[in-house]
């Protein structure tokens, strides 16, 4: 009879054996395999050991020359290694001599090829921007990363206060916004997104493209280049627009083109369907890419959800004619 | 005589039942469970002390040969078979015979030991009258909840678990308690917003939508209940108005209610109104009517206000109140942890994150801050470290005052130096997120992973955070690029990764850009909407991987053959300077310049062949060569390739 600790001492060198004959690669009954993967060694390392913990095995790991890594896995009477070797910074290669006990190993690597793909797989497809469902949009990171350019424009008017939206267009404090907002006005209250608020002075209107440029003293680090915006859209396409309505800064609307473009005055005009509030005019829209497409005109007077934007080919008009 | 008996348990159960919570007898929440040891039928041993690590045990009194005793044990029992992943430890005591027991275990199949007592222990729990007598026991042997009583108690005691399963973030296996309840009792309004919030802490906002509707249809409570949780919902969607709207409702309703004040305070710190803010924390705090949880979450997010402000000691009262609420609070436990850590106190933070961990030993944020705490204590304890830090440390403040890059430009300009980068915090805006220290997180994981590979040395945390101390930088000063640049220059570091953290209600935002310090540009800006915590490692582990590409890409390794025979080429770049095994390079020509009209055109630099490392030594490395327009000879020039995986397969080249 021998003591449960005997017994696992002799566990111990019976694994540590096998170790060494794993090193040596002198036993292999199975097929060798032999896959690269485009990921750190680290990573794989990470991968490769919790799938063989979650299906059971005991891991244990041994450094090998120059980065490599050696995994000895073991559940019951199923034994094998693994040797991971970096194959550039970027890359790293999976080689196994998986020899021991039952026979359901090449079934078991191709479960483990299937898992890394998916693992890798399953951040490439979060990376192209998905369109918004319906009930909760979903708004891509490069849409959001600009709220911060985005800001709450003031003024008290005789009859009552005003507010609307615009956003900086170049780090030496250049803000766009629509003409009608600033009807009549020299300065106006600017509201950054971190609070702070600063003087703005109206130095360009243009009542005809409804479009103004406002200017405010400092640089800024964010800003939302025009030159680098995107003209043509189609229709279907869906669209996102960040603005103040209801002076709450960085509010987010998703919304469609529900039609081909409209003239209007002899002016082109972007139809959507979006939600558009008081206080939305001169709010940037961007693409599922983040890429500046118009600005916020208004809506359908009697709807919240019809709205109207002026194109970018616009914007590059009155911009130009500074 | 039996039938009597069991009348009189049943009575007395009545009398005394439905104290969930805190207790008439001497068993009360918050005190420690008495330990016990002891044996099932087949004679295996229990010893309770073994479970204080564990976050949560149940005992469960029962009688072998009573039904009604054995109804909630039964039901968590199959919850517990159900969804064997989140943890949920039964043990059934009884004073039953053995023969008795025998039975029940041949008839019930249970999942979980059934303990056979001989008085001792019940007499311990006071449960020798009453079956069941139910005793939740939670981190460090913490008894946590106490119920006698079937019935009615059972019930109170499923929807007070399923609870305690939410706070534990085991989702699923609280919306099953609840249902469980719910099935029996259309109308309890407590098990149907556990659900809710279920739903909620899922992310599946659609769902705690419906949910906290219907709820909210229900006269009484539940309008509240429902409308409470519905202002969470839309505070989440970004519909600010719509939250409002209903935490006004809600505040006159039942002006006692706590929680929507926590609403109303997120959205006016994500506002930018923090004085307004505070104040509605404050009220979430005062006001008494609130579910635990909510209570808790209400003390941890005005302590995350107090730290905001750095005003530590207070916060952590808060923090440890929140906890006290909550035992598996993991939030509040790690952020008590970031409050010490901001005063240097870093074997108290360690403590507080080892606490965190055995909340949950899978979290990222308090393993990789319990990491960084252990290395800086290290440190402190290496005198010979130590000193060596002070020297470093000093000798960068004295440059950076002095406005002095680091060492001047060697002569052979095109040979690669090492690619050291440097992390400066990441500057938090928007709301105030439940989790203090993201940034760290980010940071301390972006710079272990990135030095990992080898390709790139990240500048020790240590020394970052050390110099940031002396001279007193905080994230305000380091989003300015111009300090954050001149802080990489005299760090040595080429590369500088900076940026900001957006808080949304519906998750993270990381805006990130790499700057050059050498030329001050942006070689790589990043965006990454982190949306749970779930993921977290994995997202940091792409995000590596996309630096890392974009600095092979942007920055690829240069240098020379120095001695070329056969297959075999020797080239002066090592591991120093970030080569790995396996890398790939172009041996290149430049192309002779065209003369045309006066003027010199220059060609690209042609590849002429490429070879792979299968040697890694300090400053130099051998590699074979892959193929070749002509021998390659010394000052061969050689570039640094993109991995091409498709060729690496085909080649089986393995070292």
């Amino acid at each position: 009879m021998i003591s449960a600790r005997k017994h696992r001492a002799c566990l111990w060198l019976f694994g540590c054996l096998i170790f060494c004959l794993c090193s040596s690669m002198a036993v292999v009954y199975g097929e060798p395999y032999r896959q690269a993967y485009p990921m750190p060694i680290a990573e794989l390392d990470q991968v490769v050991t919790d799938w063989f913990k979650l299906q059971g095995f005991h891991v244990d790991r041994r450094p090998l020359e120059m980065g490599g890594i050696e995994l000895f896995c073991r559940k019951g009477d199923e034994s094998g290694c693994i040797v991971l070797s970096p194959r550039s910074a970027l890359a790293t290669q999976l080689r196994t001599t998986w020899a021991w006990g039952k026979g359901s190993n090449v079934s078991m690597l191709k479960e483990l090829n299937l898992h890394i793909q998916a693992y890798l797989n399953g951040e490439t497809q979060k990376t192209p921007p998905q369109p918004p469902k319906t009930g909760g949009p979903m708004v891509p990171p490069q849409v959001l990363s600009q709220i911060e350019s985005v800001v709450c424009l003031k003024a008290a008017l005789s009859e009552a206060d005003t507010q609307f939206s615009g956003f900086i267009v170049d780090p030496h404090g250049l803000i766009l916004t629509t003409a009608h907002g600033v009807k009549g006005l020299e300065e106006v209250t600017v509201v950054l997104y971190d609070g702070r608020q600063l003087k703005g002075t109206v130095i360009k209107i243009d009542h005809h493209r409804d479009l103004a440029f406002v200017d405010v003293d400092g640089t800024f680090s964010s800003y939302i280049s025009v030159a680098d915006g995107r003209n043509l859209l189609g229709i279907g396409e869906w669209l996102f627009t960040v603005g103040c309505p209801i002076d709450l800064r960085g509010t987010v609307y998703g919304g469609m083109v529900n039609g081909p473009p409209r003239r209007v005055h002899d002016q082109l005009l972007w139809q959507v369907d979006m939600e558009i509030h008081p206080g939305s005019s001169g709010s940037p829209v961007f693409d599922v890419e983040g890429n500046l497409v118009a600005v916020v005109k208004g809506r359908f007077r009697g709807t919240d959800t019809v709205g109207f934007l002026i194109p970018l080919e616009t914007i590059v008009l009155f911009a130009r004619d500074m | 005589m039996k039938y009597g008996m069991k009348t009189l348990v049943l009575s007395v159960a009545m009398l005394v039942g439905l104290c969930g919570g805190t207790c008439l007898g001497g068993i009360t929440s918050g005190q420690m469970a008495p330990v016990f040891s002891l044996q099932d039928v087949s004679g295996t041993h229990y010893d309770l002390t073994e479970m204080k690590d564990k976050p949560m045990i149940v005992l469960y009194f029962f009688d072998a040969q009573s039904r009604p005793s054995q109804e909630g044990l039964m039901s968590l029992d199959q919850l517990a078979k159900r969804y064997a992943d989140a943890d949920l430890r039964v043990w059934g005591i009884t004073l039953s015979t053995k023969s008795q027991v025998k039975a029940f275990v041949d008839r019930a199949h249970p999942g979980f030991p059934v303990l056979m007592d001989h008085g001792g222990v019940s007499d311990l729990y006071e449960a020798r009258l009453i079956t069941p007598t139910v005793c939740v026991v939670g981190p460090g042997l913490m008894i946590m909840d106490y119920f006698q009583g079937g019935g009615k108690t059972t019930e109170i005691m499923l929807v007070r678990l399923a609870e305690r399963t939410l706070q534990r973030k085991q989702t699923m296996l609280a919306k099953a308690i609840s249902d469980e309840v719910v099935k029996k009792n259309p109308d309890n309004v407590k098990a149907r917003t556990v659900k809710a919030y279920a739903a909620l802490k899922d992310g599946d906002l659609d769902e705690a939508e419906k949910s906290f509707k219907a709820l909210s249809k229900k006269p009484g409570k539940g309008e509240v209940l429902g409308k409470e949780g519905l202002a969470a919902v839309y505070a989440k969607k970004g519909k600010t108005q719509k939250a409002l709207t209903l935490a006004l409702e809600v505040e006159q309703k039942a002006p006692e209610r706590a929680y929507v004040h926590v609403v109303k305070g997120d959205l006016l710190f994500s506002q930018n109104k923090k004085k307004e803010a505070e104040a509605e924390y404050k009220k979430a705090v005062q006001k008494q009517s609130a579910e635990p949880f909510q209570k808790a979450l209400a003390y941890n997010k005005l302590g995350r206000f107090n730290a905001s402000i750095g005003k530590y000691k207070k916060a952590r009262e808060l923090y440890d109140q929140a906890v006290e609420l909550d035992p598996y609070y993991i939030e509040a436990t790690s952020n008590k942890g970031m409050t010490y850590e901001k005063e240097g106190r870093w074997s108290d933070a360690l403590q507080a994150y080892r606490k965190a961990l055995t909340l949950n030993k899978n979290d990222t944020f308090a393993a990789v801050l319990a990491r960084k705490a252990e290395e800086m204590l290290a440190v402190q304890k290496d005198i010979a470290q130590k000193k060596r830090i002070d020297k470093l440390v000093k000798d960068l403040a004295a440059r950076y005052r002095k406005q002095k890059k680091s060492d001047k430009l060697p002569q052979d300009t095109w040979t690669s130096r090492p690619m050291v980068m440097t992390f400066v915090d990441f500057q938090e805006k928007g709301g105030l997120a439940e989790r203090d220290g993201f940034s760290t997180v980010l940071t301390t994981e972006l710079s272990e992973k990135l030095n990992a590979t080898g390709r790139v040395k990240a500048v020790e945390r240590v020394i970052v955070e050390r110099l940031l101390e002396e001279l007193n930088l905080g994230s305000s000063e380091l989003a300015d690029p111009e300090t954050a640049l001149r802080l990489g220059q005299v760090l040595a570091a080429k590369l500088i990764g900076t940026g900001t953290l957006f808080f949304l209600p519906d998750g993270t935002l990381l805006s990130m850009r790499l700057i050059d310090t050498e030329t001050s540009a942006i070689p790589k800006v990043v965006t990454r909407h982190f949306d749970t915590q779930a993921s977290l490692e994995k997202e940091i582990a792409t995000l590596n991987r996309e630096l890392l590409k974009a600095i092979v890409e942007k920055y690829p390794l240069q240098g020379f053959v120095v001695q070329a025979t056969g297959n075999k080429v020797m080239i002066n770049l090592g591991s120093r300077q970030g080569v790995v095994l396996g890398t790939r390079f172009e041996v290149i020509e430049e192309q002779e310049p065209i003369k045309y009209k006066g003027r010199l055109l220059r060609g690209a630099p042609k590849a002429i062949g490429a070879i792979e490392v299968v040697r890694v030594e300090p400053d130099l490395s051998y590699a074979r060569v892959l193929n070749q327009d002509r021998p390659f000879k010394t000052d061969d020039k050689v570039r640094e390739k993109l991995a091409d995986l498709v060729a690496m397969e085909t080649l089986h080249g393995a070292p």
